[in-house]
């Protein structure tokens, strides 16, 4: 270990990973949220041909791979907004355009070759330099403080497009502001993750979290957690095991994934063999709250309605009964209190 | 019947809406003031939601005028007093929201770009979801709750703005009859507390005892418009096709509702 962070690229390589793992998944979630995950994708082709460019040019490859993928994320989303028939076509063209032009002008270029190309689509922890790390960690810096300022007003964009507008919030420049974050994490990630790999470290992270998640912002949170933890475990293992770091990462990351999702498995299982032994009211058509009629009793974290004689908590969309005596031994057999759990663990 | 004294709130002059060239409704007059509940009745496809949703430029504005609070619509800035809620089947997405981050949502519009949430709008907040009956819930992710229960999260997002006007797009579609009582109990409500009141649906039925207002639209135009008795007067005459004006003579369970005080004078129990 000690060996390891003795090396200089890799100490490189562990740092950018980090920039990557923080940056990735808290652009990543919005993507998933208007249901975009493979934008990103897309994004790293064109910005391929940027990398191209710059090869051929003698130029660093991470400026114009910035130009070329900011360049396609405004034309993209101005195509999507516009929702024209052909929107969809005209993506492709843009995509495939880009990944076309990277071989080509590659093939042409006297200081490279198609294979070049390889250590930036699928990352190669050798490659990031001191002045990409500098350009990395500025962009970084970028992306969280946009994030930051702007995430509560994307979630609304993303969640209801329609309301967000008439509530007289600039839709159009937050879905543009939010393609530009998709662009700049790209090109954050072309060294360690790669072009065509970025996209998983944006999109996988969230989605394991949300099996854990209760919550935007709790999700959010493991999100970041498991992008950092696969990230640089990803970057560690790749140096062990002389693997591609991106390919590494992303395996990683999917690992992540199935253990949530078996987890998430096993604990509905549980809580619904918990949910024989809690008791719902039936068929309730009223609705308890402040001034209902009923007389309301503090129950630890929530109200109990006394209904008929019978205590009613507000469970999801239904009602379960409550007695008494129960404040404690039912509350464990709850899906609830191991939600409860991972919240406290999860948020703030 | 009708008030003439508040300002009006809403006010459109000979306007159509459509998309890009085509229109949908035309040449609609139409003065809301302040304190009114008013339907706005129409079949499938007659162009209400058209009208609704054009309100908040979302539908096109093709011709005539929109005013707001006095004001042209697109120089109208003052968003959060015109609260929308509008037509959604489900608010279940591929990420998980509780309920309060989506109330919270609805008080973007008063908070300044590098703001936070301040006491205030979390107070806010909190009393939106008590006025909807949802405070329980506050922490349950919304693709959990029942339809009905979503829409008051609509509501209740709308509410977190502190609107003088919510303008409200076919809120009891799909929502069973007990679910529909309850949202009509909070509307009661919240009309007690002074709230002007524009719901678009097709259902007159869950809103008979509230409104004071009808307007029938039918082919993109203006069929009727007028208080609720002469509309019950004319109710047929108007709706060839409809048996809307039935469920008016029909008591309902939430009648007292009406008649009630709000439940800001219910005593310290909101504070």
């Amino acid at each position: 270990m000690s060996e390891m962070l003795g090396i200089d690229f890799m100490q490189r390589a562990l740092l950018a990973a980090f920039l990557v793992g923080l940056a990735a998944p808290l652009v990543g979630v919005f993507l998933v949220q208007r249901r975009l995950a493979l934008i990103g994708d897309g994004m790293g082709h064109v910005a391929l041909a940027g990398v191209a460019v710059g090869v051929w040019a003698g130029q660093s490859p991470v400026w114009t791979a910035l130009i070329g993928a900011v360049i396609a994320a405004v034309v993209v989303e101005l195509i999507r907004s516009s929702a024209s028939a052909n929107g969809d076509v005209a993506l492709a063209i843009i995509f495939y355009g880009g990944i076309a032009a990277s071989v080509v002008i590659i093939a042409k270029s006297s200081r490279g070759t198609p294979a070049s190309l390889t250590a930036y689509l699928f990352g190669a922890i050798t490659t990031v330099t001191p002045g990409d790390l500098w350009v990395f960690g500025v962009l970084t810096v970028v992306i969280l403080a946009v994030v930051a300022v702007l995430r509560w007003r994307l979630f609304a964009v993303a969640s209801d497009e329609e309301y967000a507008q008439s509530a007289g919030l600039p839709v159009l420049a937050l879905n543009l502001a939010l393609a530009i974050l998709t662009a700049v994490t790209v090109v954050v990630s072309m060294r360690i993750v790669g072009l065509l790999l970025i996209s998983a470290l944006m999109i996988v992270p969230n989605a394991a979290a949300q099996l854990i998640g209760r919550s935007f912002r709790s999700a959010l949170a493991w999100a970041v957690a498991i992008g950092l933890v696969c990230s640089v475990g990803g970057v560690v293992v790749s140096y062990a095991a002389d693997t591609p770091s991106g390919g590494t990462i992303v395996l990683l990351a999917i690992g992540v994934f199935l253990v949530a999702a078996v987890g998430s498995a096993v604990r509905s299982r549980l809580a619904r063999a918990a949910g024989a032994r809690h008791d719902e009211a039936e068929g309730h058509g009223h609705e308890h709250g402040p001034g209902c009629g009923h007389e309301a009793i503090p129950h630890g974290d929530h109200v109990d309605y006394v209904h008929d004689g019978h205590r009613h908590a507000p469970h999801g969309a239904h009602y379960d009964e409550h007695s008494d005596e129960d404040s404690d031994e039912p509350a464990r057999a709850h899906e609830h209190s191991v939600g409860a759990q991972l919240r406290e663990g999860g948020s703030r | 019947m009708r008030v003439t004294g508040p300002a009006p709130v809403i006010e459109l002059r000979g306007a159509t809406f459509g998309y890009g060239e085509r229109a949908v409704v035309t040449d609609i007059d139409l003065t809301i003031r302040a304190g009114e509940v008013v339907l706005v009745l129409g079949p499938n496809g007659s162009g209400k939601s058209t009208i609704a949703k054009g309100l908040f430029g979302l539908t096109d504005l093709l011709a005539g005028e929109v005013d707001v609070f006095g004001m042209p619509r697109a120089s109208f800035r003052d968003y959060p007093r015109l609260g929308y809620v509008p037509q959604r089947h489900t608010l279940a997405s591929s990420v998980t929201v509780t309920v309060a981050e989506v109330v919270s949502s609805g008080r973007l519009s008063r908070q300044s770009w590098l703001g936070l949430a301040t006491r205030a709008d979390r107070a806010q907040v909190r009393r939106a979801l008590e006025l909807v009956g949802l405070a329980d819930r506050a922490s349950v992710d919304v693709g959990a709750l029942s339809g009905g229960q979503q829409r008051r999260v609509l509501i209740a997002r709308a509410l977190a703005g502190e609107p003088d006007v919510l303008v409200m797009d076919e809120p009891t579609a799909g929502v069973d009859i007990a679910n529909q009582h309850g949202l009509v109990e909070v509307l009661a409500r919240l009309v007690a507390e002074g709230l002007t009141l524009v719901v678009v649906t097709h259902e007159l039925a869950a809103f008979a005892d509230l409104v004071t207002r009808v307007v029938v639209v039918d082919g993109g135009r203006i069929a009727f418009d007028g208080s609720r008795d002469e509309f019950v007067a004319t109710g047929s005459e108007v709706l060839h096709d409809h048996d809307w004006h039935h469920h008016l003579d029909r008591p309902t369970r939430w009648s007292p509702v009406l008649s009630a005080e709000g439940p800001l004078s219910q005593g310290g129990s909101r504070s």
